[in-house]
């Protein structure tokens, strides 16, 4: 009777209990999932202006546009943005010309009206360089901007 | 051992072996809540700071078109006037960047955030419309700068746009 209850103990600790294991695995998923989605989302990388106002992102309908310095000045298809010595890129799709660039926000404006058109601007381009993005949007229909800025103290 | 001595130790291995059981099986299983919990705190710290790095600056395109023709708001006299003021932007001599706004004409853009500052907290400023004017030389950070400064003047109706011929004048007499 003893011996018995004895090894019915121990049989419930035999082997390892995979449950947390599965459990952290899955969570860990989820997690470099949304991180994966989130990085994707933020597009190129670009050196960001800084400000001490703004506000937060509120939109559930946003589209990235970022506006980069072209790192080699080669030209490479004798577009506007060749010789403003850019490269656009709406939603990390890169944009050959302008009217890629407004068809991209024409079709996000017809999915939701709302759409919230993020400038990620390089901080060291001249305004003369960002304008024909501004103009292409507003072109395309769009009301207003807004401009990504590194939070500062 | 004796028997009686063999039962009370067995009674008290019993008593202890029960009790260990009790302790270890005694409501639900923290562990995997425990895990998820971390995990989870974990991730929403992680995204908090990624999220938390950057915001944004909100900016009108203007139109040509039916702009700054709503005058019908405007009844009291002392009120700022609701057509929209340009804040004119180019490069000076040196290269720093220079603004023509109001009574201000070639400042620095420190000047400039100086001025706006003195815009008392009214109703009258939030419902101001500024239209930011820049030349193509002028650096897109100045730019930033200049729109901040009018935002935390709580002046929330900022336009951006290139400015058209008849501003060139005022720009660069």
């Amino acid at each position: 009777m003893k011996r018995r209850k004895i090894t019915g103990t121990h049989s419930t600790f035999e082997g390892i209990n995979a449950t947390p294991l599965i459990d952290v695995v899955m969570c860990l998923i989820i997690f470099f999932l949304v991180v994966g989605k989130l990085a994707t989302d933020r597009g190129y990388a670009v050196p960001l202006p800084g400000s001490a106002v703004g506000q937060d992102e509120t939109s559930a309908s946003i589209l990235v546009v970022t506006v980069a310095q072209r790192a080699d000045g080669r030209q490479t298809s004798g577009s506007i943005w060749d010789r403003l010595g850019i490269t656009v890129q709406a939603d990390g799709e890169v944009c050959p010309d302008v009217a890629f660039l407004e068809a991209a926000v024409r079709a996000k404006l017809r999915e939701a009206r709302d759409t919230s058109i993020q400038v990620r601007g390089d901080k060291f381009l001249q305004f003369g360089q960002i304008e024909p993005v501004l103009r292409a949007c507003g072109q395309a229909g769009a009301k207003s901007v807004r401009f990504a800025t590194e939070k500062e103290p | 051992m004796s028997t009686a001595r063999r039962r009370k130790r067995e009674s008290v291995l019993r008593r202890r072996d029960a009790l260990h059981n009790y302790t270890m099986h005694f409501g639900p299983n923290m562990t995997p809540m425990v895990d998820i919990v971390m995990v989870i705190l974990i991730f929403f710290m992680a995204t908090a700071a990624f999220m938390g790095s950057e915001w944004f600056l909100k900016a009108a395109i203007p139109f040509e078109a039916g702009r700054g023709t709503n005058l019908s708001k405007n009844n009291d006299p002392l009120a700022i006037p609701l057509k929209p003021l340009d804040v004119l932007m180019d490069a000076g001599a040196d290269g720093r960047t220079v603004v023509t706004f109001l009574e201000l004409n070639r400042a620095s853009v420190e000047e400039f955030i100086a001025r706006v500052s003195q815009f008392p907290r009214s109703q009258a400023t939030s419902e101001l419309e500024v239209v930011i004017k820049p030349m193509a030389r002028v650096p897109y950070a100045d730019v930033v700068r200049v729109h901040a400064a009018c935002d935390a003047a709580g002046i929330y109706k900022v336009g951006i746009t290139m400015p058209r011929q008849t501003d060139v004048p005022a720009i660069n007499p």
